[in-house]
C-alpha cells in the first residue's frame, strides 16, 4: 500500500488501477485479477443512484440485511 | 581535431531552435510537447520552468525512456544557455527521436523574459543526506522527492494496514500524514500494529502513531484525528489530502470512504487482510473501478471475519 502511494504521488510506473492482487502468505503466492469500471455502478456509473452521503452508514448497513429481498446472499 | 564552437555550429545546421518566447506561447496554448531541462541537480534547484521533467545532461541516453517513449514525440530541451540543450538535442535526435528541438538563449533568457518560474523548498543538508537513496533511484530524484515532501495523505485506521503503511511514508518523507483512528492501543495489537509500543498502550492509536512517526522522521507534520469516520464528518476530514490510504476493518465505514472519495474526486490505495491473505487495489475515480463497482453491496453480518 505504502509503495502504491508512493507511486502515485511522484507520478511513477504502473499504480494498481483496474488490477486487484491478491497474496496468499502460506502458499506465498501472488494473484492479479483484472477490474473494469461498472457502467452501472451505483456511485460511479453512467447512471448514479448515489450522488450524496446516507445519514448514517452502520444504520444503512444494518438496514439493507434486515430488509434484504428473499433469497439474496452475500453481494460478492 | 576540432574546436567546440565548429562542433557546435554543426549541430546548429540540423537541430532546430526555438525562442523563449515561442515555447511560452506553445504552453499557453496546451500544445503537445515534452519540455525537458537536461541541468545539472543544483542548477535546478535555483528554479526551473513550469512543467518540465528533468532529466541531467549526463544521465540523458540512460533515462530519457522513462519519460519519453514514443519516438515521434515532440521534445523541446533547455539549459542554463541553449548550448548543451542543443547538443543534448542532437544524441536524442542520433537515438532515434525524430522532433528533438533547443530552446535558445536557455533558462537565462526564460528569466530575462520575466516569465513564471518554480523552484522547489530547498533541502536542508539533513534531508539531502536523509533522502539520498531515494535520490539514487532516477524515477525518484530530488523532484520526486520534493513532490513527496508536498504531499498530504490520509491514513484510515492505524491499525494492522495502516501502522506499517504509516511507517513506511513517514519514512519515504511524505510531508503530511493525517492518521484516522478512535481506538486506544492494547497488548494484543502489538504483535503487528508497528506502529504502536508497548509504553503506549491504554493511550489513543493516533497519539502513539504521532509519537512513532515523529520520532522517525522530524520532517512529517502529523495531523490525528481521533473520531470515527462518519457521514457528517468524512467530507471535512476528506479536504485537504491528496491520497488516502485506507486500512479500515469495517464494511460500513469502507462504503462510507468509497463514496465519498469518488464525490470528492479522491484516489484510494485499498488494503484488506483476513489471516494469511491479503488484497490491494488502486481505486481511481472514474479511471477504473470503484469500490462498489466490485462489491455493489455489503455481506450479511455473519458472512464478515473479524
Amino acid at each position: 500500500m505504502a509503495t502504491e502511494a508512493i507511486k502515485i504521488l511522484v507520478g511513477i510506473g504502473s499504480p494498481l488501477i483496474g488490477r486487484l492482487v491478491l497474496y496468499d502468505a502460506l502458499r506465498m503466492q501472488f494473484r492479479e485479477l483484472k477490474l473494469s469500471r461498472d457502467t452501472s455502478c451505483p456511485v460511479c456509473g453512467d447512471k448514479p443512484e448515489v450522488t450524496g452521503l446516507f445519514e448514517d452508514y452502520d444504520a444503512w448497513y444494518d438496514d439493507y440485511w434486515v430488509n434484504a429481498p428473499a433469497g439474496q446472499e452475500a453481494a460478492d | 581535431m576540432r574546436s567546440s564552437a565548429e562542433i557546435i555550429e554543426e549541430v546548429r545546421q540540423e537541430i532546430p531552435e526555438v525562442s523563449v518566447d515561442e515555447v511560452k506561447a506553445e504552453q499557453d496554448r496546451g500544445e503537445d510537447f515534452v519540455l525537458l531541462d537536461v541541468r545539472d541537480d543544483d542548477e535546478r534547484r535555483a528554479g526551473y520552468i513550469p512543467g518540465a521533467v528533468h532529466v541531467s545532461r549526463g544521465m540523458l541516453e540512460l533515462s530519457i525512456d522513462d519519460y519519453v517513449t514514443d519516438a515521434d514525440q515532440k521534445i523541446i530541451l533547455y539549459c542554463a544557455g541553449g548550448v548543451r540543450s542543443l547538443l543534448a538535442a542532437k544524441s536524442l535526435k542520433d537515438m532515434g527521436y525524430t522532433d528533438t528541438i533547443s530552446m535558445a538563449g536557455g533558462y537565462r533568457s526564460w528569466l530575462t523574459a520575466g516569465y513564471p518560474t518554480e523552484q522547489d523548498k530547498p533541502m536542508t543538508h539533513e534531508q539531502l543526506d536523509r533522502y539520498s537513496r531515494h535520490f539514487m533511484l532516477r524515477q525518484i530524484g530530488e523532484a520526486g522527492q520534493a513532490k513527496l515532501l508536498e504531499s498530504k495523505v490520509l491514513l484510515l485506521g492505524a491499525g494492522g494496514l495502516g501502522s506499517p503503511a504509516a511507517v513506511y511514508l513517514a519514512a519515504a518523507g511524505v510531508g503530511t500524514l493525517g492518521v484516522l483512528d478512535s481506538d486506544l492501543v492494547e497488548i494484543s495489537n502489538l504483535q503487528r500494529q508497528i506502529a504502536h509500543r508497548t509504553e503506549a498502550i491504554g493511550t489513543p492509536k493516533v497519539q502513539s502513531a504521532t509519537t512513532t512517526i515523529k520520532s522517525l522522521n522530524p520532517d512529517v507534520k502529523v495531523v490525528p484525528h481521533q473520531t470515527r469516520l462518519k457521514a457528517e464528518n468524512v467530507l471535512e476530514v476528506f479536504e485537504g489530502y491528496d491520497l488516502i490510504v485506507d486500512g479500515c476493518d469495517n464494511f460500513p465505514t469502507r462504503y462510507l470512504v468509497n463514496d465519498a472519495a469518488v464525490l470528492t474526486n479522491k484516489t484510494i490505495v485499498h488494503g484488506s487482510i483476513s489471516e494469511f491473505e491479503g488484497q490491494v487495489t488502486v481505486l481511481k475515480p472514474y479511471d477504473g473501478p470503484c469500490y462498489r463497482c466490485l462489491y455493489p453491496a455489503p455481506p450479511p453480518p455473519g458472512m464478515v471475519p473479524s
